[in-house]
């Protein structure tokens, strides 16, 4: 007994010693999201990459979320501070002008990915030899309809501009709306999103293949006069934010939306028996371009850690991470690799999915052309304009004009 | 060294004791150990104050872009020739104007009334001074969370109580009308910002002479005359100090603007802060930002001298010595 309470205590703090020491061994590896606290989502993204603890010791993958609102100043202000994550995420915009200031880190020597299928976005984060990151989701923007609604006021699915005007018209009434869609400053980011969505449908683009501001192009007017027109018309719930008019959808309140891959999953994890009467289709325009959301995995030029983000990133590109990603963000985006695919379970309880994968092929990014570094800029001019068309009722070609004089004159 | 003697020798001829005196010296002042006393604070005063206005200006005469601040190049008053220049500036500066008057304005007018109300003797005055205090004591971010639902289209619960009420038959967009938008932020302002006013007022309100008081009220002052004649004149200094800080919070105030407008809509609650930080860490442009914050600070000075300025007309229209 004497000799027992003599050992415990030693063998007690040798245990904690090697684990102490086995810890020191590791290498930590810092991981910049802000998809962890996303309901439902945020869990699965969570379980995907805890995977990268499980299998292996050397390095501890240690998640950092940061609001989305914030995110983008957030990490740009951490990364020109020199600080901020070892490997992190970031969308399009935000990506070109942390890589036209040299803030993230050339991959080509730490990721292989010989042999392996990379998607179509992919070639972004290529080019002159050098890799500056792997894509981590392609989102693209599709038209998502309560089918039940639809069917209950005698409206087919619209198929071009005429029939969807017309199909949320007869369907705004009795409090509930046709359509809902983002409108305020208030949500800048999501607003530039949506409209990008009408001007592509409308055959228009943000520049011209020369990387010159195009927003006053006829394609572009027609685009803004078309939305500005669903607002003016009160065809939308006007001063609802994205939460909002979501909710709403939800709750049989709003009919259409034209939103991302991501969201039929939020809705249907709101109020599942939606899952019966919940349809996707491509957006109801001539042109069947839509926006595409494109995210990227990149390493942070200050991180001393590129081994070990190397081999993290490599772990991503594996297939079954890539599976795993696809199925955690719901089914219906694309990842890294082009053979990543949603498990047949996702597929079977989410026929929509589909749609988003076949629409994918038509995506376009919302950065503009040429000027992918300049996004802010142009969303706060054109934005701005046309806040005038739809609260101070000027002329979409005259508002256009404006912001197409403002960027020429920033851009010069 | 002067000396003085006693020359009473004794009755045995011994010598007269001599008493030394110190001379007077001469006063030579404190020395330099107030100075060493005071320098621990005048150096921090210098790195939080000094150095911040210094590199806030230094970046205004730049192209300093947040992505590399370190690849910044001179470009002396060019952020401040364009700014000049901006379509943008007439408007901004009078979204700003309209919201710190009115808001300074509205938040004197009821933090007034709470006081004058709170000074009056009657039970449960300590519970309603606590409650008066909670707007105050809530976060800004919490403040504008709460209003962003209560004026939400909607499902908001001052739409739901007008509607109940009678007084509208639909909602009323309060934060996407741009008519309504700088009068929704203003009146979540005052609501804000009454309650340091109420209780800095209060203690004004009874530091006030109660004999004073009382001999107006025999010389026949009821009411709005012994306020006017007699209160108002005691509690001026506090109202303009009070004005002041008000003032500069006003003009500084960003989260309620921002997260429930951010500027919007059509610019019409685009205050100058608020295009400061879009230009700054939207658009990347540190210097232009700045720039922004240079001519704000150049306001905030020249309003806090005016006021300084007519705190001592008013205390030397009053015989006072001037307490500002």
């Amino acid at each position: 007994m004497k000799l027992a309470r003599v050992l415990a205590p030693m063998l007690g703090l040798a245990l904690i010693a090697s684990a102490g020491a086995a810890l020191a061994q590791s290498t930590s590896l810092t991981f910049g999201t802000w998809e962890l606290t996303e309901p439902g989502r945020g869990e699965r993204i969570a379980a995907v990459l805890d995977g990268f603890n499980k299998a292996q010791d050397a390095v501890v993958l240690e998640p950092i979320n940061i609001p989305y609102p914030r995110y983008a100043e957030t990490i740009l202000t951490q990364l020109a501070a020199g600080e901020g994550p070892d490997v992190f995420i970031i969308e399009a915009d935000t990506y070109f002008m942390a890589r036209a200031q040299g803030l993230l880190a050339d991959l080509s020597a730490v990721v292989d990915t010989t042999g392996i299928q990379m998607a179509a976005a992919d070639s972004i984060v290529t080019g002159d030899g050098t890799r500056t990151g792997i894509v981590y989701a392609t989102n693209n923007y599709g038209l998502i309809v309560n089918r039940a609604l639809l069917d209950a006021a005698g409206v087919a699915v619209p198929t071009n501009y005429q029939e969807f005007e017309a199909a949320a018209r007869a369907l705004t009434t009795d409090g509930r709306f046709g359509f809902a869609m983002r409108h305020m400053s208030a949500e800048e980011g999501g607003w530039w999103f949506d409209l990008s969505n009408w001007v592509y449908g409308a055959g228009g683009a943000w520049t011209d293949a020369d990387g010159r501001p195009s927003v006053n192009s006829p394609q572009v007017v027609e685009g803004v006069r078309r939305f500005a027109h669903f607002a003016t018309e009160n065809l939308i719930p006007r001063g609802t934010d994205a939460a909002t008019y979501r909710r709403m959808m939800w709750e049989g309140q709003v009919a259409m939306v034209i939103d991302n891959g991501a969201v039929p999953a939020i809705l249907l994890s709101q109020n599942p028996a939606l899952a019966a009467t919940l349809e996707a289709y491509p957006s109801p325009f001539e042109d069947p371009t839509n926006a595409q959301i494109a995210a990227f995995m990149v390493v942070n030029a200050n991180s001393d850690k590129l081994d070990a983000a190397g081999d993290f990133l490599e772990w991503v590109l594996t297939p079954e991470v890539q599976n795993g990603f696809v199925d955690a963000f719901g089914g219906a985006l694309g990842t890294g690799t082009s053979t990543a695919t949603p498990s047949e379970a996702i597929v079977t309880a989410n026929p929509w999915v589909k749609t988003y994968h076949e629409i994918a092929a038509h995506g376009r990014l919302i950065a503009p052309h040429g000027q992918e570094g300049n996004t802010a800029r142009f969303r706060t001019e054109v934005l701005s304009q046309v806040d005038r068309v739809i609260n101070l009722g000027i002329s979409p070609q005259e508002a256009m004009d404006e912001a197409q004089a403002a960027l020429e004159q920033i851009l010069r | 060294m002067t000396m003085a003697t006693s020359a009473a020798k004794s009755a045995k001829g011994r010598p007269a004791h001599t008493t030394r005196v110190a001379p007077a010296r001469r006063d030579t002042g404190p020395g330099l150990f107030p100075y060493l006393l005071a320098l621990p604070t005048a150096l921090l005063l210098l790195v939080l104050l000094c150095y911040p206005f210094y590199e806030g200006v230094r970046l205004s005469l730049t192209d300093a872009s947040l992505l590399n601040p370190r690849r910044a190049q001179f470009v002396w008053f060019a952020n401040y020739i364009d700014l000049l220049g901006s379509p943008r500036l007439a408007s901004i500066l009078r979204v700003t104007f309209v919201y710190v008057v009115a808001s300074v304005v509205g938040t004197l007018a009821l933090g007034m009334l709470a006081a004058l109300a709170m000074n009056l003797p009657r039970r449960g005055r300590a519970v309603i001074r606590g409650l008066i205090a909670i707007p105050w004591a809530v976060p800004q971010v919490a403040v504008a969370l709460i209003f962003a639902w209560l004026f939400n289209n909607q499902y908001g619960l001052v739409n739901h109580l007008l509607q109940r009420a009678g007084i509208i038959d639909n909602y009323v967009r309060w934060l996407d009308n741009p008519a309504l938008a700088l009068p929704a932020l203003i009146a979540i302002t005052i609501w804000m910002t009454f309650p340091f006013a109420a209780i800095v007022i209060l203690a004004a309100l009874q530091s006030v002479d109660s004999d004073v008081l009382e001999a107006a009220s025999m010389d026949g002052a009821r009411g709005l005359s012994r306020f006017r004649n007699v209160t108002l004149p005691t509690i001026t200094p506090t109202l303009i100090t009070v004005a002041l800080f008000l003032t500069i919070w006003a003009i500084r105030r960003f989260e309620i603007i921002w997260i429930l407008t951010q500027g919007g809509p059509v610019g019409s609650t685009g205050t100058m802060v608020v295009e400061l930080y879009r230009t700054a860490f939207r658009h990347m442009d540190l210097g232009t930002g700045a720039a922004l914050g240079t001519v704000g600070l150049g306001i905030s000075i020249v309003v806090t001298v005016v006021f300084v300025a007519l705190a001592a007309r008013i205390d030397r229209a009053h015989g006072r010595v001037s307490s500002t």
